[in-house]
């Protein structure tokens, strides 16, 4: 049915522009010998004017305006801290790796070696291979008072 | 509230206000940022609520379509455009969300046929527009409800002319069809 195509066609592009005379002398001819064709075009015009009445036309809230301002100024505040925060945290950590660095240089503590020397030992030794001995201070000399 | 004192002049006097106060939004002036939601919140909020038909989920993709274009107002080669801008992410937020609805609803109840009835009709082609495709719906939305013409719901949307008219014939076809079967006409 290739009149009917052209029909349909005609009707979906008469919602965007002026059908010519010609054009337009056709779509009436042919509504008026093709039932389907008729039918169609009605539900086509009704679904889209249904669909325009249902515009929606909706008012912003009181509060809309101070809403909208408060999360802009959160957001920019955001934003801002957002662009220093890499040069924050930098600046912490190498603040914490030059405290430790300076720890280190200025701790003045000896190390001593578990050597045994009064053993003969000429090796270090692990603490467990180190035989315990108990050191004892001289006896202070006592004094007998009867 | 703050108000947009726009009534008196002409749209040239008016584009040249507007570049002046996203000129001054940048430096932060919070003045200028008022009179520019006050511009646009109306026409934003119309629309994300045609597009979402839920007036509160518009109040707020609204209110994230202004966040969005003052975080990114530093993209914005020339000033005048700002409107345009705000549009643009203003839809595409709502199809964001359009998108998200549609996958979350992955079963829709039929329509039921009914006869008449203002609120029921509202009801019933609301429920026929979410079975779309997100594309489809904003594409038939900003043509027959925002009145766009095909250049501007092309822009908006960054597609060629070509796919608004394929895009805009498919959604009124089948509509029309979701329309015939919801309401029993054939």
């Amino acid at each position: 049915m290739p009149n009917c195509r052209k029909f349909r066609r005609l009707c979906l592009e008469r919602e965007d522009r002026e059908l010519r005379p010609r054009e337009t002398a056709f779509v009436d001819s042919h509504r008026e010998a093709c039932d389907p064709c008729r039918i169609q075009e009605a539900a086509s015009v009704n679904s889209l004017n249904m669909l325009r009445a249902i515009t929606m036309t909706v008012q912003p809230s009181d509060s809309y305006d101070s809403k909208l301002v408060r999360r802009v100024k959160i957001d920019r505040g955001r934003d801002r801290f957002a662009y220093w925060f890499p040069g924050i945290v930098s600046a912490g950590i190498a603040s914490f790796a030059m405290f430790a660095l300076l720890q280190l240089v200025t701790s003045s503590h000896p190390v001593k070696p578990f050597i045994d020397r009064s053993a003969g030992a000429q090796n270090f030794a692990a603490p467990d291979q180190i035989e315990p001995r108990l050191l004892l201070a001289p006896e202070a000399p006592r004094s007998i008072t009867r | 509230m703050f108000s947009a004192r726009t009534y008196t002049l002409s749209p040239s006097e008016a584009a040249l206000q507007e570049r002046q106060w996203v000129a001054k939004c940048r430096e932060g002036d919070e003045s200028a940022l008022g009179m520019l939601i006050a511009r646009h919140r109306n026409r934003l909020l119309r629309t994300a609520a045609n597009l979402l038909r839920d007036r509160h989920e518009a109040e707020d993709v609204s209110q994230e379509a202004f966040l969005k274009a003052f975080r990114e107002l530093h993209k914005l080669r020339d000033d005048r455009a700002f409107s345009g801008f705000l549009y643009r992410i203003c839809v595409r937020l709502c199809m964001d969300r359009l998108r998200l609805k549609r996958a979350e609803t992955t079963e829709f109840d039929s329509v039921e046929p009914h006869q008449g009835g203002n609120v029921e009709n509202r009801i019933v082609i609301e429920k026929l527009l979410a079975q779309l495709p997100a594309e489809l719906r904003a594409t038939l939305v900003l043509r027959e409800m925002e009145q766009l013409s095909y250049e501007e719901v092309a822009t908006v949307m960054n597609v060629p002319i070509g796919t608004v008219r394929s895009r805009l014939h498919t959604a009124r076809e089948r509509f029309r069809k979701l329309w015939v079967e919801a309401v029993g006409e054939q």
